[in-house]
């Protein structure tokens, strides 16, 4: 799911990483929503938000959106910049380094929240920073492994794309075109993935609460250790090969000699 | 190296320099302490074009404009509001006196208000200066729309009056 990138990804690691991303994203959306009434994965509500309270002059609120947005914004710089200059030290580590750091604000998000919140503004602000920080570091990154085809933290995007697509369908030649037909596939699972995370969150929140950001993590922990378990799997296979090539080199020339 | 450097000092000089500005205005949770006189119950919005008229209601401050719209709502008995600094607010009535929790969220822009029995209300707040609240909540139990509550802030007033 990580260790990929850009178009050596196939379309099976596009949507494992799409589907889990985008579940834990509408969990995230939901649960900031109940619980701040506010919401935490997408910010083009944001700048409208921004814009209206400039004009009423209620700059307070101009300046805690405006922090919110540059926290998204943030967040998607910094997963970048992992990818960009650690690449090449460490794929797999330059990608899962901002999934770590994204599952730490959320983790301490749920820790502060089931512990120590007394729902104060302040508080709201600072755990929605955190999380809509948290959620520009998972999309900064699934963008920019995926050459932009993963998108997982807001469906604006998607459901324009889907529109088009499925207007392209209406002609043979697209319908039969398998690129067109795999992009449509992806989108239609990140927009169900992210609709079940949703419901889940709004279904479970009262039982939850604020654990709810522990099974988030858990779920990009999934994420993480996919990668680290599969990468063994096959360095494993690829040892097991080398030796028995070296073994069946090694009977040859005995049996030569 | 450079570079990387100097955009993320630019950003984390960005996030800071917000911070500060943040601690130079007014924060809703400070503003809204003190005591609130109800100046006017109207209807800002209505869904059936029948009901227009009730736009227009000449008396803002009838008892039957509030139970009107706000019945189903504890707050409708109230004259005076008093919020104080521990999450208490006091609603002062002709001859009732509640207390409930109050407390702001989202980005200063809700007001919640939770009473003993754990109902939770929400009120939009519009507009929130020294001298003037206006809260917004849905009234949909005789009349579908969206009413608006205008309190003046009774310390302000006597303040100016003095």
């Amino acid at each position: 799911m990580l260790h990929k990138y850009s178009n050596n990804r196939t379309l099976a690691d596009n949507m494992r990483l799409g589907s889990l991303t985008s579940f834990t994203a509408g969990m995230i959306n939901v649960a900031s929503f109940i619980i701040f009434l506010s919401f935490s994965s997408n910010v083009t509500g944001y700048f409208a938000i921004f814009a209206a309270e400039l004009v009423r002059a209620n700059y307070y609120q101009v300046l805690v959106v405006a922090s919110w947005i540059f926290l998204f914004f943030f967040g998607s710089f910094f997963a970048n910049l992992f990818v960009v200059h650690l690449s090449e030290w460490n794929r797999y580590w330059a990608h899962a380094l901002p999934l770590l750091l994204e599952i730490f604000c959320l983790a301490a998000v749920g820790v502060y929240g089931q512990y120590f919140y007394k729902e104060t503004l302040v508080e709201t602000e600072y755990l929605l920073s955190l999380m809509l920080f948290a959620m520009g570091l998972q999309n900064g990154l699934t963008a920019s492994i995926s050459n932009f085809s993963v998108k997982t933290t807001h469906l604006t995007g998607a459901t324009t794309d889907l529109g088009i697509l499925f207007s392209m369908f209406t002609k043979k030649q697209f319908w039969n075109n398998i690129e067109l037909r795999n992009k449509a596939k992806l989108i239609l699972t990140i927009v169900i993935s992210y609709l079940s995370g949703a419901v889940v969150a709004a279904s479970t929140y009262r039982y939850f609460q604020f654990k709810l950001f522990f099974v988030v993590c858990f779920i990009l922990v999934v994420v993480l250790v996919y990668d680290l378990y599969t990468i063994k799997i096959l360095k494993y296979l690829d040892v097991a090969k080398r030796r028995k090539a070296v073994h069946t080199a090694e009977k040859l020339i005995a049996e030569n000699s | 190296m450079n570079y990387l450097a100097g955009f993320t000092l630019l950003l984390i000089a960005i996030l800071v320099m917000v911070a500060q500005l943040k601690k130079h205005v007014p924060n809703p949770e400070e503003l809204i302490l003190g005591n609130w006189t109800e100046k006017a119950w109207q209807y800002e919005k209505v869904s059936n074009p029948n009901e227009l008229h009730r736009k227009h209601s000449v008396d803002t401050m009838a008892q039957s404009v509030k139970d009107q719209l706000g019945k189903h709502l504890i707050i409708h008995s109230a004259e005076t509001w008093h919020f104080n600094s521990h999450g208490k607010l006091l609603l002062r009535g002709a001859d009732t006196v509640k207390m409930v929790n109050w407390k702001v969220k989202g980005r200063g822009h809700i007001l919640e208000l939770e009473y003993a029995n754990q109902v939770i209300e929400h009120y939009n707040i519009t507009e929130l200066t020294s001298t003037r609240l206006v809260l917004n909540f849905d009234s949909d139990i005789q009349v579908k729309g969206i009413a608006k509550l205008t309190f003046d802030n009774l310390d302000r007033v006597t303040q100016i009056q003095q």
